[in-house]
């Protein structure tokens, strides 16, 4: 940074009348510990000619981390009111004049007001909790503006700790506010982390709020992601760059006011981390890297168990840091056989930064009976705020062991099953599944009410069924008047029908069979036994006409002739079937 | 006589009922020459093997695997549209089939639309008409040509000779008649009169009316699929499942139907 602070700038100059320019500048705390940093905002209302000044202060660091432009149009008038955040950054131990800020502004010279910034003796290592702590006791981002007032919108990146030690989790918090309406979705993209990583397992946290930010109503999204220093060594989080749609109401040619989408790119500034190497006096044995404050608690699941059988160790390590996957040994009698599970791992990003749950399950398995006392599980790590290495410990537990003493073998061939940490299947993509092969592809499955099985199907047994309910009807009917009725009608309707037959072929003996077998149905007796004489006597009783009974007589005398007598046959056949057509129309 | 013509009905009705299984899957015929589709899939030649399936239904080997098999085609040709019509109407032949309902829901997952399917049940109807919606509609004509044909051995027999429990059979045998033949009549004509669409083309857009200067409704997707609720020559009116009802031109849809 150079003698002078430059701060350059692109200003519009919009058409209208101006409002009086001015430059106003506020800071967020005037109290600050070495190496702390707080927000200086610097505003400039007015057509200012080239980026506001500010004198260097020997022990106080100011650089630019974000610009926003606002331009108000009232009764006429416009105005453009230009915002810079500022992180003042305490460098040396002392109290210090900052300001005043200075620019050219329609061509007149503004200065804005001066501070005075106490800075006081380091208090490091600073930690996230006491940074967090830090921001809560000035009133937190509840209260205290988080960005520029006045500006559009604004994104300001910050670290829960500047210099944090070698593998001790921080948080990168970026704030984005927006005090104008925006259309979907606003984009971010992912600084680069130098020579930090992110947590592994771990997930970015962001929280969306609205926040009243002097007078003007700001939507505000906070982003957090857990990272951890790997080297020793000044890095720095890179600039995260930020894309919206603002939607901004515009007068039109015609004076209409229109609303118009506006796409908009911003950042927040990079963010310096000096990563501090952790000491090597005091180191515990079996140390493997883990910083952080945690507490180690262990549990039986039973105070008792038979040998060869299995007890389970519950070990439940939390506090703030993060394991990343580094395994806890518990220590055991020789006796005992242990098989342990994949760990249970949970982690909360919060306002105090990364909070870490492991539960991590030994099945404990002992040859020998006894009573063992296993030792407390041990966890050695490096406490940031305490500045020196720890060792966690839990508490002993004692479990009884009953029965006689096994054989390894034994216990390896009952144990096998335990050593089964399943883990989740990952899908790696998804495919159709493959052809349908053989004869079955081959044909045609359609089937329809007018295909022969169907139809057979149905017509079939239901022709039969009628077949055979008509003629149990007719059974049933045989043993009534009326069936009989109608069956010598049907006999008589034959009769005629074998008349005829028998009238064309000429056949006497068939038309008298057919004749009597007609009176046999008509007269409800046989006709076969009829005599000439009792013929006509017969018929006059059931009613038939005088003529028609002594055509029958006639008939069945001449019948009689050619059967005894050798009479004439010619034409009888024919008369019989026509008096049977007569006895039809007159009888 | 009569009971002579009674007794062979029964007889060719039990032939009928014998030879039924075998029909219910489909005849079994060999490859028709020329029609190896399965070697150009298998060859990497996607579109000439759903040509080649396709040519396989002209020649009237219509059934649930050779649609199956047509859609795979497409599918692996790129064309996710005619993929999941001929899946679709595999389904009809095949609605049980496992791989079917895998590769629909497949392809489903890769169309742009956010839609339900058209006909998917939920809660009590879905379990109440699970068997109807199991069964295809020939295999419900089927069922219920079968019941019918029982039903009426039972009453012939019992015409002859009258056991016990024979209404209590007779009943349950009219009920599966009753069902598998109105259910296949219904779904014949809900296939037939009311199908589903299948978008077909890139993009299309859902109009107000049928006359392309009429409102823009919505734009649908290749693999997008509808209900049709009316047919024109040029046009289709189907509804969304999002409820939005509109007109599709003819050409940009293909239809769920047992023909072509």
């Amino acid at each position: 940074m150079g003698r002078l602070l430059p701060l350059l700038l692109v200003l519009v100059a919009l058409p209208g009348t101006a409002i009086a320019g001015s430059i106003t500048a506020r800071l967020d705390r005037s109290s600050l510990a070495v190496g702390e940093s707080t927000r200086l905002t610097i505003e400039v209302q007015g057509d200012a000619e080239g980026a506001p000044k500010l004198a260097e202060v020997e022990g106080l660091g100011v650089e630019v981390v974000g610009t926003s432009m606002n331009t108000r149009l009232s009764r006429g008038r416009t105005s453009t009111v230009t915002s810079y955040a500022c992180r003042l950054t305490a460098r040396k131990e002392g109290t210090w004049i900052l300001g005043p800020a200075r620019a050219t502004i329609d061509g007149q010279s503004k200065a804005s007001e001066s501070f005075e910034v106490k800075v006081t003796p380091a208090r490091a290592p600073q930690t996230a909790a006491s940074s967090q702590q830090d921001r809560t006791s000035r009133g937190g981002p509840a209260t205290a503006p988080p960005g520029q007032p006045g500006g559009d919108y604004y994104a300001i990146a910050t670290v829960s700790d500047a210099t944090p030690w070698v593998g001790q989790s921080i948080t990168y918090d970026v704030e984005v506010g927006s005090a104008l309406r925006t259309s979907g979705q606003t984009s971010w993209e992912q600084p680069s982390l130098g020579s930090l990583a992110l947590e592994p397992g771990t997930e970015m946290h962001q929280d969306d709020r609205r926040q009243m930010i002097e007078g003007r109503a700001y939507n505000v999204t906070t982003i957090r992601l857990p990272i951890f220093p790997v080297e020793v060594g000044q890095t720095e989080v890179g600039a995260a760059r930020f894309g919206m749609t603002v939607l901004r109401q515009r007068r039109n040619w015609a004076g209409i006011n229109v609303t118009v989408r506006e796409p908009v790119a911003f950042e927040a500034a990079a963010v310096p981390v000096h990563a501090r190497a952790l000491p090597t006096r005091g180191r515990p044995a079996g140390f493997q890297g883990i910083v952080g404050r945690f507490s180690v608690e262990a549990s039986l699941n039973t105070d008792r168990v038979e040998t060869g059988k299995t007890a389970t160790l519950t070990v439940r390590v939390t506090g703030s840091g993060s394991l990343r996957g580094k395994r806890l040994t518990p220590e055991l009698p020789p006796s005992f056989e242990i098989y342990d599970e994949a760990p249970e791992a949970s982690f909360r990003v919060g306002a105090s930064g990364l909070r870490t749950e492991v539960v991590a399950r030994y099945h404990l398995l002992s040859r020998e009976p006894g009573t063992f006392e296993i030792p407390g599980v041990a966890l050695p790590h490096f406490d940031p705020e305490r500045q020196r290495y720890v060792v966690a410990r839990s508490q002993p537990v004692r479990l009884e062991v009953t029965g006689a003493p096994i054989s390894e073998e034994a216990v390896v061939s009952r144990s096998a099953g335990l050593v089964h940490a399943k883990e989740e299947v990952e899908v790696l993509g998804t495919d159709i599944l493959p052809l349908h092969t053989g004869p079955r592809m081959y044909g045609d499955a359609r089937v329809g009410f007018g295909s022969p099985l169907i139809l057979g199907l149905l017509l079939l047994p239901l022709l039969g069924f009628c077949g055979l309910a008509v003629r149990a009807s007719r059974e049933r009917m045989a043993g009534t008047a009326g069936g009989q009725r109608r069956q010598r009608q049907r006999a008589a309707k034959r009769a005629r029908a074998d008349s005829r037959r028998a009238a064309t072929a000429g056949d006497v003996d068939a038309a008298e069979a057919a004749l009597r077998e007609y009176l046999t149905a008509r007269l409800q007796r046989s006709g076969a036994a009829l005599s000439p004489d009792d013929g006509p006597r017969v018929l006059a009783e059931e009613g038939a006409p005088e003529e028609l009974a002594d055509d029958l007589g006639s008939l069945l005398a001449r019948l009689e002739a050619a059967r005894f007598g050798g009479g004439e046959t010619r034409g009888l056949a024919e008369d019989i079937d026509a008096w049977l057509g007569d006895a039809e129309t007159l009888w | 006589m009569v009971t002579r013509a009674a007794l062979l009905a029964g007889l060719l009705a039990g032939c009928l009922l014998v030879g039924l299984p075998a029909r219910a899957e489909g005849p079994v015929v060999a490859r028709p020459a020329g029609f190896d589709c399965t070697g150009l899939f298998e060859a990497g030649s996607y579109a000439e093997a759903a040509a080649c399936f396709d040519g396989l239904e002209d020649q009237g080997h219509v059934n649930g695997h050779i649609l199956y098999n047509q859609g795979n085609s497409w599918f692996r040709a790129g064309e996710m549209g005619e993929a999941l019509l001929a899946w679709r109407r595999a389904r009809l032949y095949l609605p049980r089939d496992g791989d079917l309902t895998a590769n629909i829901e497949a392809a489903r997952e890769r169309t742009t639309d956010d839609l339900e399917p058209p006909g998917r049940r939920e809660g009590l109807a879905r379990t109440l008409l699970a068997p109807f919606d199991a069964l295809s509609d020939s295999e419900l004509l089927l069922a219920g040509s079968v019941a019918w044909a029982l039903l009426f051995l039972l009453l012939t027999l019992r015409l002859r000779r009258p056991f016990a429990g024979w209404p209590a059979l007779a009943a349950t045998l009219a009920v599966i008649a009753a069902a598998g033949l109105f259910g296949s009549a219904a779904r014949s004509y809900q296939v037939s009169r009311h199908p589903v669409a299948v978008v077909l083309v890139e993009e299309v857009t859902l109009r107000s009316g049928r006359d392309v200067m009429s409102t823009d409704l919505a734009r649908l997707h290749e693999g997008a699929e509808a209900s049709v609720v009316e047919e024109s020559p040029d046009w289709v009116q189907v509804t969304l499942s999002t409820g939005l009802r509109g007109w599709l031109p003819a050409g940009s849809v293909g239809l769920v139907r047992y023909e072509r």
